[in-house]
């Protein structure tokens, strides 16, 4: 079943368009990762799903509704980028409160709180004010605050950068038990974390959608064989010229060369491992070192994002 | 309704941390005592600066209990809306600025739950302040001038009231549109323009809400033409500003940083 359906959203302030046309579709019980350097459009599209702005043009629909009432009975969770919460009231206050604003009766928002406060981490700090948290902190009451109610959808806008290593894996650990229970979409700068719980990747550039899929597809159509050439320093001209000229076979579909080093990504590995590997030998290239690999989905990644 | 409560009693809960409940009210009954006091201290505040003779001060008339009465009030009607301006201009834009709204209105939250809220929170506020500060006024005028009459004072008290509530729900729609010192600015503004165009033309505007402060100000001397298009006006006003504010809020769209 879908859960979310967004067509052509658009969100335009003045001459800008942070997001510009996207649609997508997100199953229900799905883990979804917005992947994109700085800038690309991912809070702005995370807070028109919120619906904390409206969108210029486009539509979103949340279990099948594009009603903005329906919608607003979906609950949904959502932590901001960078959470402010009341200085003033204590950590468990705070989430007892938005459990209430959801909807939920007195004791069992009490309950519910404590359940939330102590999967995020924070049991101990629950009865400290907000205002003496550090930044992880709260950034897991963040998180406490968008799970307390049971959403049925999830949405995180960056919730692991501002937490150091630690805090950073208890997050990702606890991501990956939420998946179970609900459907989430999270945006990242970072592929790692998305590649660690998510099943399925958004990649925005300039508000555009460039790339989406499961994390296997996408793996499957960025993974090209890769070779590592590596001479002999200071060895003379030989082998350099060697190594550039490895640059103009027919094998070749991207090469970067730095230093004594050749980066080649080939289509065909045999025939490519074969004609080098002669070559140095029938040349008496100096070689260093040879390998051969596949491209990572950080390669793919940072290809996606420049071009 | 259960929401609206909710954060009803978060506003009162963050009036309290805050010291707002304490130091409006210190702030309203300081304003309110000031005047009897003064005015019945006048000669000796006089005599000890030195530079009056003595007969004049024996000359000084003893002010009415009504008059010192109407003028605690003016106070109020001064630097008691000021003191409104400065405590509430904050009172959404600080939640839309800060990004604590978005918390809040992701959730099923009517918007129109929340600005009431605001609203009645404000409004306890005042009420708490401007009960304390005005009893007080009334208390020493009595000590010290003579007797005032009950339903004079009661009428004149709640009349000041409704134009607080003006006031204040003028301040929420500015709030809601503008950041938190322009909101004070301009709601000044209006409500200083309103008391201006009413005394300098009060022929055109008797609708004014304006007015409202001339009935308080007539009740003590007895008599007193109610209009009730000036009430129409206020209660509307109210109305219309609570309205627009929860148009407003998620219309203009909730930034989350600040």
């Amino acid at each position: 079943m879908v859960m979310l359906s967004v067509t052509e959203l658009t969100k335009k302030f003045g001459m800008r368009t942070p997001v510009n046309g996207i649609s997508f579709q997100l199953e229900m019980g799905s883990c979804t990762a917005l992947l994109g350097p700085n800038g690309a459009g991912k809070t702005t599209t995370l807070r028109m799903l919120a619906g904390l702005i409206d969108p210029t043009s486009g539509n979103i629909a949340i279990a099948g509704s594009d009603d903005k009432d329906t919608q607003q009975q979906t609950s949904i969770g959502y932590l901001p980028q960078h959470p402010t919460f009341y200085g003033w009231m204590t950590g468990k206050e705070f989430v007892v409160y938005v459990a209430g604003l959801s909807g939920m009766s007195g004791k069992k928002a009490a309950n519910e709180a404590d359940i939330a406060l102590e999967r995020v981490g924070l049991k101990d700090a629950a009865k400290r004010r907000i205002s003496g948290y550090s930044g992880g902190m709260k950034q897991r009451l963040g998180l406490a605050q968008a799970i307390v109610h049971h959403p049925q959808l999830l949405l995180l806008d960056e919730p692991v950068s501002a937490l150091d290593p630690l805090g950073r894996r208890e997050v990702m650990d606890l991501l990956s038990q939420l998946r179970q229970q609900t459907t989430i979409l999270f945006s990242t700068h970072v592929l790692h974390d998305a590649e660690e719980v998510c099943d399925r990747m958004m990649m925005l550039r300039d508000g555009e959608i460039v790339e989406s899929g499961s994390l296997r597809e996408l793996a499957e159509k960025y993974r090209q064989p890769l070779l590592t050439v590596q001479v002999e320093a200071g060895t003379g001209q030989e082998s350099n010229t060697w190594l550039h000229s490895l640059e103009d076979r027919a094998f070749i579909i991207e090469s970067s060369i730095t230093g004594n080093t050749a980066v080649l990504t080939v289509n065909d590995v045999i025939e490519a491992r074969h004609t080098i590997l002669q070559e140095a030998a029938s040349q008496r290239i100096p070689l260093l070192r040879f390998e051969a690999g596949t491209t990572s989905l950080e390669d793919m990644f940072m290809k996606v994002v420049k071009s | 309704m259960k929401i609206t409560w909710l954060m009803y009693r978060k506003e009162l809960l963050e009036m309290v941390r805050s010291y707002k409940l304490l130091w409006i009210p210190v702030v309203f009954i300081l304003l309110g005592v000031m005047q009897p006091i003064t005015s019945f201290y006048l000669p000796n505040i006089l005599a000890a600066s030195g530079d009056i003779s003595a007969e004049l001060l024996t000359q000084l008339p003893v002010p009415l209990p009504a008059d010192v009465m109407v003028q605690s009030l003016s106070q109020y009607s001064t630097i008691g809306i000021l003191i409104i301006a400065i405590a509430g201009m904050n009172i959404v834009a600080g939640e839309r600025y800060s990004g604590t709204a978005a918390l809040v209105l992701v959730r099923s939250v009517p918007s129109l739950s929340f600005i009431i809220a605001k609203w009645m929170g404000q409004l306890t506020l005042l009420f708490v302040s401007f009960t304390l500060g005005y009893g007080g006024a009334w208390y020493y005028t009595a000590i010290l001038m003579g007797p005032v009459r009950w339903g004079d004072a009661l009428i004149a008290g709640a009349l000041y009231f409704l134009w607080f509530a003006f006031a204040q729900s003028l301040l929420l729609l500015l709030s809601t549109i503008f950041r938190g010192s322009a909101a004070a600015v301009i709601s000044l503004l209006i409500m200083g323009a309103l008391s201006v165009t009413y005394s300098l033309i009060p022929s055109w505007f008797s609708w004014s809400p304006a007015r409202i402060l001339n009935f308080a100000n007539a009740t003590f001397a007895g008599e007193v033409n109610y209009t009730a298009a000036t009430f129409v006006t206020s209660v509307l006003g109210c109305l219309v500003c609570l309205a627009a504010s929860a148009w407003l809020l998620r219309r203009q769209g909730i930034p989350d940083q600040s």
